[in-house]
């Protein structure tokens, strides 16, 4: 594949799903700093794996995944060894948009940054509304697993809720 | 929030907002900065073993067919284009093996740690198959072409050279990397066997 085409399926793929690799980033990824680097790795994996892509599943499967495992060997990396590289010297790609106050959806990212990183590609795929069949499809794990893993997901939220909430 | 179906249906109202704003050019400027900078190790390392022996084997060959040599000086250039083969030969099958796993997270997980097991094997039998051909057929040349003893010396310190360099490599780099990705592994199945 010629480096023209490549570009083209990537902007094409970044307009029009760029909110999966974005909640993923929130997800996974805290401070300004660590947002950047986690968008710019998922983007860069996402770039090379389009010579992979052969439209057998569809692009939003395939950038959801992805973009999924990048972000969980990217927790893994972090803790083991944080990047050193300040703000100021990254190059610049992504900027936080004003946006409005929603307190329950912040709420639900804090939860979500606090499971396993597993366990939070089970509960984004879930919140997604993607079935047991297909998050077990996109993880390579069986139906019964992702249902304990979804199961176990679902009671820790509804039990932080009810703390906040009684 | 009081059930799940509520919490999802804060999660998708926010579809519609944009959460952040991406700079495309700069964005292009660092994959295009990124991706020349790290390629894939494996197939940086392939390429650049099939083209230094090639070109060896060929400089030598030339050099052997221009100066109508003796048959010694044969062994060089023909142990050299042997490699490139071999090289090219076990990176085709690497292509195949690879080509295997499914496109799932665990899929991509198991070509992560079954990619560093080849690096390993590879750096353990390369000892086997390169480095200790090399030195015997560099040897045998030497032999042939009386030098001295001494002259050997260089030649043959590149096997405890070789032997410890790859040996620091896999320790340092390999296993580590090859343990994390094992445990992400064992928690992505963790209750696969309970279930």
């Amino acid at each position: 594949m010629d480096g023209r085409k490549q570009k083209q399926v990537f902007d094409e793929w970044l307009s029009r799903h760029k909110g999966i690799v974005f909640k993923i980033v929130r997800a996974y990824a805290f401070s300004p700093h660590d947002q950047e680097d986690l968008f710019q790795e998922i983007s860069l994996q996402l770039w090379r794996s389009i010579p992979d892509f052969r439209g057998e599943a569809k692009p939003s499967t395939w950038i959801y995944r992805i973009a999924l495992y990048t972000a969980t060997l990217w927790v893994r990396k972090e803790k083991r060894q944080p990047s050193t590289r300040p703000l100021a010297d990254m190059e610049h790609t992504l900027t936080v948009t004003a946006r409005q106050d929603h307190d329950r959806l912040d709420w639900l990212y804090e939860q979500i940054g606090q499971l396993e990183p597993v366990d939070r590609s089970v509960c984004l795929l879930l919140l997604d509304g993607f079935s047991y069949k297909e998050i077990a499809d996109m993880l390579g794990i069986s139906e019964s697993n992702v249902g304990v893993k979804v199961h176990r997901t679902k009671q820790q939220l509804i039990y932080k809720s009810k703390e906040v909430q009684p | 929030m009081k059930n799940f179906e509520e919490m999802q249906s804060i999660w998708k109202g926010q579809n519609d907002e944009k959460l952040f704003a991406v700079d495309n050019t700069a964005l292009h400027a660092y994959i295009k900065h990124k991706g020349r900078t790290t390629r894939s190790l494996l197939e940086l390392f392939e390429w650049i073993m099939i083209a230094l022996n090639l070109l060896v084997g060929v400089v030598l060959a030339v050099d052997f067919l221009r100066d109508n040599g003796s048959g010694y000086r044969l062994i060089l250039p023909v142990t050299y284009l042997a490699f490139s083969a071999y090289i090219l030969l076990r990176r085709l099958k690497r292509q195949a093996k690879e080509a295997r796993f499914k496109p799932t997270l665990l899929g991509e997980l198991d070509r992560a740690i079954w990619q560093i097991d080849y690096l390993i094997r590879q750096g353990q039998t390369m000892m086997i198959w390169y480095v200790l051909p090399l030195v015997l057929a560099l040897s045998i040349t030497m032999f042939y072409n009386q030098k001295s003893l001494w002259t050997l010396v260089p030649t043959l310190a590149l096997i405890p050279i070789c032997y410890f360099g790859v040996r620091w490599e896999i320790n340092k780099w390999y296993l580590p990397k090859k343990r994390d990705l094992e445990l992400l592994r064992e928690k992505l199945i963790a209750q696969e066997t309970q279930s």
